[in-house]
């Protein structure tokens, strides 16, 4: 039995120790605001070099599911979302904190995140093996396709404008690019450096990318924090069960759209908490008490946004194609344990994937004492010096980099995806195009060039297969659609 | 450092056209189309493109304007000398970790970040010296990391706990 396999790989006590400790490490930095839930990851991975597959991604993939709600605590307390994630409804519980129902607003929001997030979780366990049977069937063309969905999607879902989310892509695609091509073996962009030759290092420049960005920034200016509203751990749960009772369909309603949107290539947490917030109140019998501090807002979006986390992993682990950064990290740490994404991992090794996706339901069940316990300690965790916290990051930063490559080069890479991480975010490109084209840049090409091999160099097979044909059509529209409305209403 | 959007499309503009005559020499494979070169062309003309529609986007609507051409968001001169000290912290590392050893340039560099940060010697000493040792028990110790010993080479094995 598959499963009990898996069970008895996650009670090991070195496993579980990583997943305790990496609940607590998600949580604390999901709380602190202006760290991303990537950036927690981002620092995590050249530790997880060092560990055999499930401890590294069950720890990943709890930390992921920590931080996303952690995010919602500073959001009621401070009115800064500590991830993007919980910028939908943020203001909401901000209301309702300032009214003195702060144990409210984050009591429901962490039991909707945490049926949330084991919807997303029970959405992967059952769809991931399903969609990987189909995709057996998939051959280059389909694989080529879905890349370039990811792609596409990824600079359809930023938050900027179109033109500064492919140069993102194509930054990335470059990066990816640096050193052999996968197919004849020839030296790119290496410049006579045989530093390059291996190509650019994934792990030093996701943490230049994320964390080296995040440090310079502090240094241009460090971040002021706002008084923290008050908040008595006492009534925590008072009430707020019989919120979640009234709002279980709202809830239910939430997780599924978070776990559909969070599965979409491109599109990711932050996304669907949108849509989830903007949903509940089209449905929600008070409409007008929207804006103004209602659980009936927060639960759904909250809910959402964490079950997009399993939704995501969905692709990741079915097609290798990333949902958001986080999962393009993911998938990075995938392949570096030699567990390639694809429909194949299902059938080698089913007892390590599996393992990993209970470690994720499991997560989302242990969150709500470990979530409990981030509120309680909220206030302990931002009496922390800024200045310190950002000399630790630096220093760990430093020594992840060298550590995973040993080389000191890897530390000038670092530095100088840093750079151009704290260039690009300044001048409103987004981050995420840029690791999702690092990631998906390579699989791109050899798709495409084995594919053209195939065919004998005819481009009407792209489009013949029937499920080729699909991605490439929904591929293609998701270009053209948005341009095409955006001239009619110039026309209008 | 915000560029106006004028300048950075320049940027990519003229990196996409280097990179599309990158992509030009190398080699051409015998018999076969879509050699190396092929992905290269694509990312540098997309780039070349998108950095195009930067600036027309900033030329007829006026996107993206910033006012002197750059600006700083950031606290001043101390915001830039902010960015320096972090900087100037991972390039004093790459310089000197090998030679003096992780276990010394350590903690003079979380000394130096903590210190300019908050102004706390007595904090930036004990965060010097205990954060050390915690980043050396977990990468050296725990994961095997082989950091640099240098100087301390002798003491490597009284050193090791």
């Amino acid at each position: 039995m598959v499963v009990f396999e898996s069970l008895a790989l996650l009670m090991e006590p070195k496993t579980l120790g990583v997943i305790l400790g990496c609940a607590a490490y998600g949580l604390i930095v999901g709380a602190i605001p202006g760290f991303t839930a990537t950036m927690a990851v981002a620092l995590l991975v050249p530790m997880t070099y060092f560990l055999d597959p499930v401890p590294a991604l069950a720890g990943i993939v709890t930390l992921a599911a920590m931080a996303i709600f952690a995010g919602d605590i500073p959001g009621a307390l401070l009115r800064m979302p500590g991830t993007p994630a919980s910028a939908a409804y943020a203001n909401e519980s901000y209301q309702m904190a300032k009214r003195g129902e702060a144990e409210t607003a984050l009591g429901v929001g962490l039991l909707a995140s945490a049926f949330g997030g084991v919807f997303g979780a029970l959405m992967l366990i059952f769809a991931a093996p399903f969609l990987a049977e189909i995709s057996l069937s998939f051959s280059s063309f389909e694989y080529f396709w879905l890349a370039c969905l990811g792609l596409v999607a990824a600079i359809a879902a930023s938050n900027s404008t179109p033109a500064k989310g492919a140069i993102s892509l194509f930054i990335g695609l470059t990066i990816g690019m640096v050193g052999l091509d996968p197919v004849m073996g020839q030296q790119r962009f290496t410049f006579g450096n045989i530093n390059l030759v291996g190509g650019l290092a994934f792990i030093p420049v996701l943490i230049g990318l994320f964390a080296v960005s995040e440090a310079f920034r502090f240094g241009a200016k460090p971040v002021a924090r706002p008084e923290i509203l008050p908040i008595s751990p006492k009534s925590l749960f008072t009430g707020v069960f019989s919120h979640v009772r009234r709002l279980k369909w709202p809830i239910l309603r939430g997780s599924g759209i978070g776990s559909i949107v969070g599965a979409i290539p491109g599109a990711g947490a932050d996304i669907a908490a949108y849509i989830s917030y903007a949903v509940a109140r089209r449905f929600s019998p008070k409409k007008d008490a929207f804006g103004t501090g209602t659980v009936d807002g927060i639960a759904p979006a909250t809910a959402a946004n964490n079950a997009a986390v399993g939704g995501a992993l969905i692709p990741a682990t079915v097609f290798g194609i990333p949902g958001d950064s986080l999962t393009a990290v993911i998938i990075g740490v995938l392949y570096m344990k030699g567990l390639n994404p694809g429909p194949t991992v299902f059938l080698m090794q089913p007892t390590l994937l599996y393992a990993i996706f209970i470690a994720f339901l499991i997560a989302n069940i242990v969150m709500v004492p470990f979530g409990f316990g981030a509120i309680v300690l909220f206030r302990r965790i931002l009496s922390a010096p800024p200045g310190v916290v950002m000399a630790l990051v630096t220093l760990a930063c430093i020594v992840g980099a060298f550590a995973v490559e040993n080389t000191t080069f890897a530390i000038f890479v670092m530095l100088a995806a840093g750079l151009l991480g704290f260039y690009l975010e300044e001048n409103e490109f987004p981050l995420a195009p840029v690791i999702l084209g690092i990631v998906l840049g390579p699989i791109l090409e050899s798709t495409f060039l084995a594919s053209l091999a195939k065919s004998q160099g005819s481009f009407v097979e792209f489009f013949s297969r029937p499920i080729a044909g699909s991605l490439g059509a929904i591929t293609i529209a998701t270009i053209l659609v948005p341009l095409l409305y955006a001239l009619l209403i110039r026309r209008k | 450092m915000k560029l106006d959007d004028l300048l950075n499309g320049v940027v990519f503009l003229v990196l996409g056209c280097a990179i599309v005559g990158y992509a030009q020499t190398l080699p051409v494979m015998p018999q076969i189309e879509y050699g190396p070169g092929f992905l290269p062309s694509i990312v540098g003309v997309g780039m070349a493109l998108a950095g195009l529609a930067l600036i027309v986007a900033r030329l007829w609507r006026n996107i993206g304007a910033v006012e002197g051409w750059m600006a700083f968001n950031g606290n001043g001169a101390r915001g830039v000398l902010g960015i320096g000290v972090f900087l100037s912290a991972i390039v004093f590392y790459t310089l000197t970790a090998n030679t003096l050893g992780f276990l010394i340039v350590a903690p003079i560099l979380l000394f130096g970040i903590v210190y300019w940060f908050e102004r706390r010697w007595k904090l930036a000493l004990g965060v010097g010296v205990v954060g050390t040792l915690l980043l050396h028990t977990f990468f050296y110790q725990i994961m095997k990391a082989p950091l640099p010993w240098g100087l301390l080479i002798d003491y490597s094995g009284a050193l090791t706990w």
